[in-house]
């Protein structure tokens, strides 16, 4: 396994690669300024610098430093109940942020280093359906955006080509097209019971799309070994994460990327956006000035950052002339079910979060009593110490019964994860915290949210569907966790695109409908939050984004 | 000479003969220092002080007993205590050793080695692509 220091040095040709720090006083300058390395600002770095534009990203945590990757340590369950913990408040480090919770059925999740969180990742990368985009001409529900599935089809293809997407052309969930796959993993014996049980009852399934190296893909990355935790990230490099995919690509092209730089403000001067400020790791402030500033922070950071932006001119935040920065907030509520089988299926090898998906629930059904719908989502199972701790709703025994009862649940299960759309409304929202602040003295973001009536009805039937696949699949248990708490890793909606401006933060482009030089690419960006994960989305519509900016603003 | 809090984690876990002891794996120490780390060690013990005097000597079923009491008297004290303990002993070498023996899960962490899996097989596929419509809706 390389270092950090000699994949940087030998792959990453990092002559772009700066700690904050270590630059010169004077304020810097470029064309364009991108706000967090992760999904979003990889993306549009690379594209804008491939394209030959002049960038600057800013990224407040540091590069991944996989020799000490946990899942290498043998106590690394108890790493990733702690340190490696997917919620910052409970990592709690001083790159993070901490997230006032107090008022959310659901904890957002995130990391802050360069990749974001695509390196806690589980690494599922569906696309959304082309419905999902129209779900006010089709089902009078929220909002369509101001895109269609045709306008980010040749992005995702573009994703996916430098990400690496293992999976299976021919899912008739999608369109019929020839998308850019490396072989699909292999999905192991519990997605294969439940695989064969969907069959039987004549409900879709397929094998999941993965940005992970199931062959040799991409320069200085590695192939995956099924050893599982991608949560803690991949020092194999087989995962897609964007510190191994654009961010090498995007310092060759020239980008310039500087780490632990937390930015506190954007600089603006009446209806331009002039640059932003950040701390370095000592405490010091320093400029970053750009013609063009595109935010990609996550679903709660971008909103964080423009309502800490306000100016007498902009007394409610940056670009929030329409009152809807860090409104409409939306993340997938999920329910897990996990079915008891006789038979050992060594769930712990291969990728924990995904191998096969079911759209068969996706879409608005007339006999439905919800709007829109569900995603099944197979997972694997877990280690000895999470399996111990009832991990995925299977409740354990201590005394006497405590031997019996792990010997017949630790490998032995299987579980699918109810993943439902998430409908917008403004009252599920960021604000700044009136008293929580980060370890710079920054208000720390609030999150304001309840799980809808209609997302409650879709966990309900989405329980009642898998209690039916488990038991067809031969499980002779099954339990639920009806609304998993800590599962709010999709951040979408703060910052919607739309046309109409006093209802819309951003236009279909990602510029900002109040600031002409503001952009932004990332889940905040999302009209409506389908019932996929997000990452290929974000990832497409940063692309597409980029493409825009370096064809008409620079 | 068995202390109180081995004699609490045999009661908990209960291991069979063929496993090593509370004791053979040091986890009293490891319980300490895991409680200790995130703040949960003085409410542990104040809670394991309510059990019997004689609790060391009882035999399991008794110890059992008294534990379920304490339980129901102070739930999330013990529910913190049975977590932190499960931690320690599912992470130890010694039980990963018998996880081995008993349900073949490598006593060693995922990386580097990683695991075999059998290649997906797409005959599994058939009945989603026979006469299968599009799932999708037209826009």
């Amino acid at each position: 396994m390389l270092s950090r220091r000699s994949f940087v040095a030998s792959s990453l040709a990092a002559s772009g690669l700066i700690c904050a720090s270590e630059l010169p006083a004077k304020p810097g300058k470029t064309e364009v300024l991108v706000v967090g390395a992760g999904a979003g600002g990889a993306a549009i770095s690379w594209r804008l610098a491939s394209l030959g534009l002049n960038v600057t990203c800013l990224e407040q945590g540091g590069y991944e430093d996989y020799a000490k990757s946990p899942a290498a340590d043998p106590k690394w369950e108890l790493l990733r109940q702690r340190e490696y913990n997917p919620d910052p408040n409970v990592r709690n480090r001083a790159e993070d942020y901490p997230i006032d919770v107090a008022n959310s059925d659901i904890h957002p999740l995130m990391y802050s280093a360069v990749g974001g969180s695509t390196i806690m990742w589980s690494c599922h990368a569906p696309r959304f359906h082309p419905s999902d985009f129209a779900i006010r001409t089709l089902d009078g529900v929220g909002d369509d955006w101001p895109i269609r599935y045709q306008d980010l089809e040749p992005f995702y293809d573009l994703n996916e080509s430098i990400s690496g997407v293992a999976g299976l052309n021919g899912d008739p969930a999608y369109p019929d097209s020839k998308k850019p796959r490396l072989p699909p993993l292999p999905i192991g014996l519990g997605a294969e019971k439940i695989a064969t049980a969907l069959n039987d009852l004549g409900w879709h399934w397929w094998p999941a799309d993965v940005q992970v190296n199931s062959v040799a893909h991409g320069a200085g990355r590695g192939i995956c070994n099924h050893c599982g935790p991608c949560e803690l990230g991949c020092p194999l490099r087989a995962k897609g994460s964007t510190d191994v995919t654009y961010w090498p690509e995007a310092l060759k092209s020239g980008a310039q990327l500087i780490t632990n730089a937390r930015v506190t403000k954007l600089i603006s001067r009446g209806e331009q956006v002039l640059g932003a400020e950040f701390l370095d790791l000592n405490g010091q402030m320093r400029e970053q000035r750009a013609d063009v500033v595109v935010l990609a922070g996550n679903g709660i950071g971008t909103p964080r950052l423009l309502l800490l932006s306000a100016t007498s001119q902009h007394p409610n935040g940056l670009a929030n002339s329409s009152d809807m920065v860090g409104r409409n907030l939306m993340f997938h509520p999920v329910g897990i079910s996990t079915g008891v089988f006789e038979d050992a299926l060594d769930g712990y090898r291969g990728v924990t979060a995904c191998s096969i998906a079911s759209k068969q629930f996706c879409d608005t059904r007339a006999e439905n009593d919800f709007t829109r719908g569900y995603m099944l989502q197979m997972l694997r199972s877990l280690g000895p110490v999470m399996t111990a701790l009832g991990g995925y709703g299977v409740p354990q025994e201590w005394g006497k019964g405590h031997r019996a009862r792990f010997d017949t649940t630790f490998n032995h299960t299987a579980s699918i994860a109810v993943v439902c759309e998430d409908l917008p409304e403004p009252n599920n929202r960021v604000t700044l915290d009136p008293a929580l602040q980060d370890s710079s003295g920054l208000p720390a973001p609030k999150i304001h949210y309840r799980v809808s009536s209609n997302s409650k009805k879709m966990l309900k039937q989405g329980r009642e569907r898998c209690e039916e696949i488990l038991t067809r699949g031969g499980a002779g248990e099954v339990r639920h966790i009806p609304l998993l708490q800590g599962a709010g890793f999709h951040l979408m909606g703060t910052a919607r695109m739309g046309e109409d401006p006093k209802r819309f933060v951003t236009n279909e482009w990602g510029r900002t409908h109040d600031i002409k030089n503001l952009f932004i690419a990332d889940g905040s960006l999302f009209t409506s939050a389908a019932a996929v994960n997000p990452t290929a989305t974000i990832q497409a519509l940063a692309l597409r984004v980029g493409t825009h900016i370096a064809k008409s603003y620079v | 000479m068995t202390t109180k809090i081995e004699s609490v984690l045999d009661a908990l876990f209960q291991p069979p003969p063929d496993w090593p002891t509370i004791g053979d794996l040091d986890l009293a120490a490891l319980l300490d220092a895991e409680l200790n780390e995130v703040g949960a060690l003085d409410s542990t013990y104040d809670l394991l002080a309510l059990l019997p005097e004689a609790f060391v000597e009882q035999p399991r079923e008794e110890r059992e007993g008294a534990l379920r009491k304490i339980e129901e008297e102070n739930p999330l004290v013990f529910a913190t205590m049975l977590a932190h303990a499960s931690n320690v002993y599912y992470s130890t070498p010694g039980v990963l050793q018998k996880l081995e023996l008993t349900h073949g899960y490598p006593a060693r962490p995922p990386l580097y080695v990683g695991y075999e899996l059998s290649a997906f097989d797409e005959r599994l596929l058939e009945p989603q692509t026979k006469g299968t419509k599009t799932l999708f809706r037209e826009v």
